[in-house]
């Protein structure tokens, strides 16, 4: 008789059953974690701001738009002039190039000429900028190459170094803190060697670089040309921007594709710095220019502050914490900026923000210290795909919540993360429509202070050299490297020197991830600090909105040098805000000496003010003079030299 | 037609019972692996203590602990004795201690107050009577706690009312307002012994229900002490707590966990959010309303660099890690150290541990309890199979926190969240194998005060009565306090004659999740409010590091009548023999910073002068003024005198 085999097809069924409940397990896995889709984030390339044709201060710009740097070394820094004219001066004159003409230069003061627009200037431009020299004007040109030689009387070889330090400032005369940290500011790009000069005034040096000349001045008629041979405008937009280490990229080859903005500063010495040095670099130039006549210029904070002091919050999570921290601003008279993560606030939360009377921000969720912010696919219950949101749907999340027509215009990266690149995260910010990011700044605890040279905001520009419609404003102490001493001193030489926007980023879950007693105390007596030492305390969206109204403004002025009289014409705008509910108005500032003679009279739309009126900037180089908004003639006399006062 | 599907079914069958059986096997282990099932812990326990002093000290404390041992097996019948140790150690500072067998007539005459405690009541044999009865007819003090056979018959009243429960005490000699009337509100926990006829010519110091519960017979020039109630009761029940008459400790009722915690602990309602701190007042009217009446002693004072008192800074994290000993940093700026009581999975790193090392600050474990709901268990299996889980216990937990620290010692605990065992002294025996010095776990979770009648720290027991090597010290502010007197509040008490130590509890993760303004600033307005009220801000392991030091420390005294003035000190009022009476002080001071008192007063005599000195010739000190300061503790006034480190020789000067 066969003896029937056992066979495991009996058990069929059971298996089944064994994966079904096997199926139905991932099933549920898979619903309780769903797979992310990533976010694909549109870009919006840079583009050229409309020119003004008003202003002492003429900036030229090139005609065409530059190829796409892959190094730096290609970037056209262009607008990074742009960006100190419009920090220091607020209302200057813009043109192409090829508009240049005797009619655009007439009644200029200063003309400057870039880089990339000395390269293809033609001999008629340079003819008319002769020209406009020797009437007196003072004309700034940045590497002159071949054909400059007559203007700036500076010969070059076509050969180039690398320009990475000063290495002198005696020609500058300059004193105090500017004599001090001229030295220090880090120097990126190019530097075109010369035959050794004296230093000013024996010889037309002003500053040295890698012991070669860097900057020089020439007379030129009754005017001056001043020649940089080093990347000035790059210089500045390194430390704005960050310098890339490779291929306009940051860190080392294997570095992530997000990194920290502090890993893009153009020099550690930033990362300890209590020195705007991109400013230092600006004035230090700029100042000059008083020398041949008196230039003013819009101040860049409303009335006299001396400075600004924005306090922010940024939270990926603990939207409780910030509102906390908003609440205690509101207590102390102070005001905060609050970024919040758009899926982590509800309504009553948004009402509560309203009443702090906070800005809000948002804070774009990048999944880097939390989950990402995501949308799930799927029908009714059943949705096992997830989507991240892209920085646009996270904007509209947030503006939702917040209800009212709420519209978000300021922007944080989680964790400062930025795209391992030139301007990407730029561009993608950008694109969704914010209009101010405040990501730059130090990260860790033992990092602070002006990491990109500058606590003023500046627009970014892209890897064709045009600058974004948006403004990146750079905080100076962060979590736990906000300490009472730091804020103080950071307040003291705002006030007595360098004039800044002071930005803190004070992280709601700072007192969870590296409490220490300087963040809270620090804080506590920001705002009563930033009073005390006249600063100006605000948003960052408010301190735009000034600066924007400030840009819209118009001075021009006239020297009469027999009379030693500075005529000044201004239409100031002003911006009613939040912060300054009277209007937040740029006062005039103008030099306090011409050749060593004091103010004497001061004559504002035909009324003598009283010279007591006039503030002194913390340097003590020029006063200011509070206006209110409208057109203004303002006459400013400097006392004649002691010898011509003689004779007469 | 079913047969071969039968048939089939059956040949299946044993298959599929395998099949199911695996897969059930495989589903028990995969729902064992991740929970783990639970098992208790096995601590460790220690013994109590036979604690032996042999201090050059001028009091002398007679225990028997093997009497204590073989005492009742309830709370209210146990032997405290030992308390005395912690009495006189808080109150003077070095104390000696023997054994009836131990006490001779060298250690007698080397002492100037001999306490013979209730273990050694009926001990005392027929021919060391008579030498105590000679010694203290030599004008020394004899204190007797609760005596009984020939000891009673020779030095106190009959006794032969019995014991009662006591209910309030009704009078304190001397004691002056608002010590006397706060004395009267203590919640009492004590029984006393009723005599049928007061001692002839004995002073009543304490009564409690109207009867003398401590009194006062002068013999020769000496004079002995009658302690007649359960002094040691009294001051555990208030200190340590009273447990159920079985030693255990009853949880009351709570949403959260049926775990007991130390608020359980709590002898009487009235002492949540009290302001005073019973248990010492009780001891100090003892040591310095009864013993220093009849001798005069000096003392260490309780506090270093003479403040009138002590704030423990405490920090309790489980969170933070690293970032736990942030308050450290801005404390520091006030001279001020406090410790990091933090659990071993809080994330404190060997950096951040050593980073408050370098600031002077102390880690001490917060101690995840076995059997609470904060304990933590650890998987036990073999390889990647871990089916059962054990609580993480208090060796395992220091063991992880010494590896973490610079220092090879953990000497300050607190159990998180407060939670207690259901063994009234389980943890502490503990603590006490683990060698645990100081113990912060007593206190509120929300109402501040002296809830355990202290806030200096105390020697713990066992439930036999013997003494544990570890102090508690009771948290008087917790973190979360919203019921209570302020710190504010307590520091005025305490300057203003309680002289306190108060721990105050500070959460670092407080203002993790959101910035509470209102606290920072109260935080910050702390500092001043100490300092304002002279006290010093320390650390838990730096406090009992100076309690050690005065314990460790020698005082010696003797007390010469009719003694010449020195010339300074000589008046009109002096004259005509210009003599006096000195108290002659030997002290040795363990640390720079040690203070000692001695009373103001001697009877109707007034302090003088005091001379401090490096040697005496022909019994006069080679010596200059002494700089003395008025102090008080209880209402009692004293004469506060700096020591310098080492051997001091001083002279106190009374007329």
């Amino acid at each position: 008789m066969r003896r029937e085999q056992p066979s495991l097809g009996g058990l069929k069924w059971d298996v089944g059953l064994v994966g079904l409940v096997i199926l139905a397990t991932v099933g549920v896995a898979s619903l309780r974690e769903p797979r992310v889709q990533p976010a694909v984030e549109a870009t919006i390339a840079g583009s050229r701001p409309p020119d003004r044709a008003e202003g002492d201060v003429l900036l030229l710009l090139p005609n065409t738009p530059a190829a796409e740097a892959t190094n730096f070394a290609e970037l056209d820094c262009s607008y990074g002039w742009f960006n100190s004219l419009w920090q220091e001066y607020g209302s200057f004159a813009t043109a192409l190039s090829r508009q240049l003409s005797p009619e655009i230069l007439a009644g200029r003061s200063v003309v400057i000429v870039p880089a990339r627009v000395a390269e293809t200037m033609p001999e008629s431009g340079m003819r008319a900028l002769s020209s406009f020299a020797k009437a007196g004007g003072q004309v700034v040109i940045e590497m002159p190459g071949e054909g400059w030689q007559g203007l700036t009387q500076v010969a070059t070889s076509g050969k180039t170094l690398h320009a990475t330090r000063i290495t002198s400032v005696e020609g500058m005369s300059v004193h105090g803190p500017m004599r001090e940290h001229l030295v220090d500011v880090p120097l990126t790009g190019r530097l075109l060697p010369t035959a050794r000069l004296d230093a000013y005034p024996v010889g037309p040096m002003l500053l040295e670089v890698e012991e070669q000349p860097g900057l020089v001045v020439h007379p030129h008629g009754r005017g001056f040309v001043y020649t940089l041979l080093f990347d000035y405008g790059c210089s500045l937009t390194a430390m704005h921007q960050g310098k890339p280490t490779r291929e306009m990229a940051f860190g080392l080859p294997d570095a992530p594709d997000l990194i920290t903005t502090a890993e893009r500063v153009a020099h550690e010495r930033m990362l300890t710095s209590h020195v705007p040095y991109a400013d230092l670099l600006k004035r230090a130039l700029f100042q000059r220019f008083s020398l041949a006549r008196p230039v003013p210029r819009l101040w860049p904070f409303p009335t006299t502050h001396a400075g600004a002091m924005i306090v922010g919050h940024a939270t990926p999570e603990m939207t409780r914490a910030a509102l906390g921290y908003a609440d205690w601003a509101r207590k102390q008279g102070g005001i905060s900026t609050i970024f919040i993560a758009p899926d982590r606030l509800t309504l009553t939360e948004a009402t509560v923000a309203r009443q702090t009377g906070a800005e809000i921000g948002l804070l774009w969720v990048r999944g880097a210290e939390r989950e990402q912010a995501i949308e799930t696919i799927g029908i009714g219950a059943l949705r096992p795909v997830a989507r991240e949101l892209t920085l646009s749907q996270q904007l509209g999340q947030l503006q939702g919540n917040l209800g009212h027509g709420h519209t978000v215009r300021l922007a944080r990266t989680e964790e400062s993360l930025w795209h391992n690149d030139w301007a990407t995260t730029f561009k993608q910010l950008a694109a969704a429509s914010i209009r101010i990011d405040h990501s730059f700044g130090p990260k860790k605890p033992e990092h602070f202070g002006y990491l990109f040279g500058t606590g003023m905001p500046y627009y970014p520009i892209d890897e064709r050299g045009l600058p974004l419609a948006l403004l990146e404003l750079p905080y100076v102490l962060n979590g736990a490297s906000i300490t009472p001493q730091r804020l103080k001193r950071m307040l003291v030489n705002s006030e007595s020197n360098f004039h800044q926007a002071i930005a803190i980023n004070l992280p709601a879950d700072a007192m969870r991830r590296e409490p220490a007693p300087g963040i809270l105390l620090g804080f506590r007596d920001a705002f009563a600090m930033a009073k005390a030492h006249n600063h100006w305390v605000t948003t960052a969206g408010d301190f735009v909105d000034f600066l924007s109204a400030r840009r819209q403004s118009v001075l021009t002025s006239q020297w009469s040098a027999p009379e030693r009289r500075l005529t000044i014409s201004a239409n100031v705008m002003g911006a009613r805000l939040p912060t300054m509910e009277d209007g937040a108005v740029p006062g005039i500032a103008f030099p306090r000496t011409f050749d060593g003679e004091d103010i004497i009279r001061v004559v504002v739309d035909g009324k003598d003010v009283a010279l007591r009126h006039l503030v002194s900037t913390g340097s003590n180089v020029e006063r200011i003079l509070k206006v209110a908004p409208g057109r203004h003639t303002v006459q400013v006399f400097y006392a004649q030299p002691a010898a011509e006062a003689l004779n007469r | 037609m079913f047969a071969p599907s039968r048939r089939k079914q059956r040949r299946v069958l044993p298959y599929r019972v395998a099949f199911w059986l695996t897969m059930a096997l495989i589903a028990t282990v995969m729902y064992l692996q991740r929970s783990p099932i639970g098992l208790d812990g096995d601590p460790q326990s220690s013994e109590g203590l036979e604690i032996t002093r042999e201090a050059s000290a001028d009091v002398l404390v007679v225990l028997d602990y093997k009497a204590i041992r073989a005492s009742g097996e309830s709370f209210e019948t146990r032997d405290w004795s030992a308390v005395w140790i912690n009495i006189i150690e808080q109150e003077v500072g070095p104390v000696t201690i023997a054994t009836p067998q131990s006490l001779s007539q060298q250690s007698l005459s080397a002492a100037r107050v001999v306490i013979l405690t209730a273990s050694v009541a009926n001990q005392i044999n027929d021919a060391l009577l008579p030498t105590l009865r000679q010694w203290v007819l030599d004008g020394n003090l004899l204190v007797v706690d609760q005596p009984e056979g020939r000891l009673r018959e020779a030095f106190s009243a009959n006794g032969r009312a019995g014991s009662r429960r006591g209910q309030q005490i009704t009078f304190a000699r001397d004691l002056p307002n608002p010590f006397h009337a706060q004395l009267q509100e203590m919640p009492l926990s004590t029984s006393y012994v009723g005599s049928t006829a007061a001692r002839n010519d004995a002073t009543t110091l304490l009564a409690i229900d109207g009867a003398p519960a401590i009194y006062a017979a002068t013999i020769g020039t000496g004079t002995v002490v009658t302690i007649d109630f359960n002094l040691g009761e009294q001051l555990v029940a208030l200190q340590q707590g009273k447990p159920t008459a079985r030693f255990a400790v009853k949880a009351a009722a709570r949403p959260e966990s049926s775990t007991p915690s130390t608020e359980d602990l709590v002898l009487d309602e009235r002492l949540r959010g009290a302001s005073v701190p019973y248990a010492d007042l009780l001891e100090r009217f003892i040591v310095y309303g009864v013993l220093m009446r009849y001798a005069p002693l000096p003392a260490f004072w309780q506090f270093p660099n003479g403040a009138k008192g002590a704030v423990i800074l405490v920090h309790e994290d489980s969170q933070l890690g690293d970032g736990g000993g942030w308050m450290l940093e801005h404390e520091t700026t006030f001279g001020a150290v406090s410790t990091l009581l933090t659990t071993v999975d809080a994330g404190l790193t060997s950096e951040g541990a050593a980073q408050i090392n370098k600031r002077g600050g102390e880690v001490g474990l917060l101690w995840r309890l076995a059997s609470s709901p904060a304990e933590v268990r650890e998987p036990v299996g073999m390889g990647r199979f871990k089916p059962v889980a054990r609580p993480i216990d208090l060796a395992t937990q220091l063991k992880a926190l010494k590896a973490t620290l610079p220092v090879d010692f953990v000497r300050s605990t607190r159990t998180l969240d407060g939670w207690w065992s259901e063994s009234w002294s389980g943890p502490f025996e503990t603590m006490a194998a683990n060698g645990i010095r100081i113990d912060t776990s007593y206190g509120l979770r929300s109402t501040s005060g002296f809830a355990f009648g202290t806030g200096l720290p105390f020697l713990a027991f066992d439930s036999r009565g013997m003494p544990l090597g570890v102090r508690e010290m009771p948290v008087i502010v917790p973190a979360q306090a919203i019921a209570g007197p302020s710190l504010e509040e307590l520091l005025r008490i305490s300057a203003e004659g309680h002289h306190q130590a108060l721990t105050v509890s500070m959460d670092p993760a407080l203002f993790a999740d959101f910035p509470d303004a209102e606290r920072f600033e109260k935080w910050l307005a702390m500092f001043q409010s100490v300092q304002d009220a002279e006290h010093v801000m320390t650390s838990a392991l730096r406090f009992d590091t100076y309690q050690r030091n005065r314990r460790a420390g020698s005082i010696r005294s003797r007390l010469v009548e009719r003694a010449p003035l020195p010339e300074n000190a000589r008046s009109s009022a002096t004259a005509p023999n210009h003599q006096g009476t000195v108290l002659r002080i030997s002290a040795e001071a363990k640390a720079r910073n040690m203070f000692i008192v001695v009373p103001q007063n001697l009877g109707e005599r007034r302090f003088l002068i005091a001379r401090q000195g490096a040697k005496r010739v022909q019994g006069e000190l080679l010596s200059t003024a002494a700089v003395t300061e008025p102090a008080s503790i209880v209402g009692f006034e004293l004469r506060r005198i700096a020591l310098e480190q080492g051997f001091n020789t001083i002279d106190i000067y009374y007329h």
